[in-house]
């Protein structure tokens, strides 16, 4: 063991995240030298340097044409002329590629919107290709049960059998796995998209003007009071959904705020004698057409929009010192909820009429 | 020259655009993009990848192809279509420039 090489073990979702830690490392004095099983990293001891970390892949597709079977000896070759070298690979074969950050160069491997794109886009085809073999996976060993069963002549106590809890089993897992691959795919696409510095605007990652607080609260009173509490302290939200908020740290005084709802915008209206906001062949509740009367109302009486959750509700706010007029009678709010009632329901009825389906056909299987 | 060509290309991206200018003498990918920063100043630097995908697409699509290739260093050429192209922006740029300045003044 040389005494100028360290390892460390790290896993990495995001990879913006991997490619300034990387970044970092080097500005400390170690540069990537090999990497195993996408967590195990070694570095050698240099000078700290400052280094620009890419990663790329070269991905085949189904009918490469000449050009695309040459496509990574080629890219990295000219990759190489203009000044990075490759660190090293992982498994999954990305490419890890670095160059001395020079000032005034180009210190980006994609330097413009589109080609990022073409590169983000090579991300999102692997883990989209990785999640339809998971599918074939699926189907395939669903196949084998169903002919299993038929082998059997579908003998009922046959199904607590072991060979269909593994199929259960790999079932669940590969489900599993196509969700997290289509996730990874989105996020590296979104990653790619935008440059290093774009990101850590973004995600505040150095700056500490932002925090992001995971809490549940279904109370509105307890939302009030949590973000009352939260401006005492000079944080303002930003924006909210059902489990996280997300503040800035801001000036300006403190605020109050209140929260409107399709059912609550009705209601005013109705109270006025206008018509209410319905349309009947909106079954699945995803019209928004009340948001815009809301933001009508409120911005009438002086409120400032502040974020919504989806079309559920709005969060309006207000200096506290101002003498606003409550959008809402007696200053009700809405309770805060994951999905609307009747999207509820459709899942419901249907999970139940699922299984009454699947017991009766077990019911007659066993008779 | 080809509806499709067109369609595609007009209007040209700057990026597009200065590297076919830059290849109207064989150069490889290197000398294209030190060609393009010193003509505009350091205005347009092209990355790696960029200019990677730009000859990719340009040469599948015969606008410029590849003339002569020592190692992996591939020495590119503008192609007669790629010519008749880029003039037609060239013309193309002349008008809009002189649509700005009948409305807006030089």
């Amino acid at each position: 063991m040389e005494n100028n090489t360290i390892k460390k073990t790290k896993l990495f979702l995001s990879i913006m995240k991997e490619k300034i830690w990387l970044e970092q490392m080097a500005l400390e004095g170690y540069k990537l030298i090999k990497m195993n099983m996408g967590m195990r990293y070694t570095f050698e001891k240099i000078e700290p340097t400052r280094l620009i970390y890419e990663i790329d892949r070269f991905n085949l597709p189904k009918n490469p044409t000449l050009s695309e079977i040459k496509s990574k000896a080629d890219s990295l070759s000219m990759a190489e002329e203009m000044g990075w070298q490759i660190a090293v690979h992982d498994e999954d074969l990305n490419y890890y590629l670095y160059k001395e950050y020079v000032e005034g160069d180009i210190n980006e491997l994609y330097n413009d919107q589109e080609s990022r794109l073409v590169h983000a886009e090579k991300y999102r085809k692997r883990y989209s290709f990785a999640a339809k073999q998971m599918l074939n996976i699926i189907i395939l060993i669903n196949i084998m049960l169903i002919l299993v069963g038929v082998a059997d002549g579908f003998s009922f106590y046959k199904i607590g059998s072991a060979y269909t809890w593994i199929v259960v089993g790999c079932t669940m897992y590969s489900a599993i796995m196509i969700i997290i691959f289509n996730k990874m795919g989105d996020l590296y696409y979104k990653e790619f998209s935008m440059t290093e510095e774009e990101w850590l605007q973004k995600n505040d990652y150095f700056n500490n003007n932002t925090k992001k607080v995971t809490k549940f609260i279904l109370k509105s009173k307890s939302l009030q009071e949590f973000l009352k509490k939260e401006g005492e302290n000079g944080w303002h939200p930003k924006k909210i959904s059902f489990l996280k908020y997300t503040f800035v740290k801001g000036s300006g005084g403190e605020y109050q705020y209140i929260m409107d709802s399709k059912y609550l915008t009705n209601k005013r209206l109705k109270a006025i004698g206008a018509n209410i906001i319905k349309d009947s062949k909106d079954i699945g509740d995803m019209g928004n057409d009340w948001q815009v009367q809301s933001v009508n109302d409120a911005e009438q009486l002086g409120w400032e929009f502040v974020s919504a959750i989806e079309n559920k509700m709005i969060l309006y706010r207000a200096p506290k010192e101002n003498n606003v007029e409550q959008l809402n009678q007696n200053g009700k709010m809405p309770h805060i909820g994951i999905l609307s009632y009747k999207v509820s329901l459709i899942f419901i009825i249907s999970g139940s009429v699922g299984f009454l389906i699947g017991l009766a056909g077990a019911k007659l299987l066993i008779r | 020259m080809n509806d499709q060509i067109l369609k595609k290309y007009i209007p040209m991206t700057e990026s597009t655009y200065y590297t076919l200018v830059a290849l109207k003498d064989p150069r490889h990918g290197y000398a294209i993009m030190q060609f393009i920063s010193e003509l505009t100043e350091k205005r347009i630097q092209m990355g790696t990848g960029t200019l990677y995908t730009m000859l990719g697409r340009l040469v599948d699509d015969k606008l410029i192809n590849i003339v002569s290739q020592d190692n992996n260093k591939k020495v590119y050429h503008i192609t007669e279509e790629g010519t008749e192209l880029i003039k037609k922006e060239i013309s193309r740029l002349a008008y809009q420039l002189e649509n700005g300045e009948q409305i807006y003044g030089k």
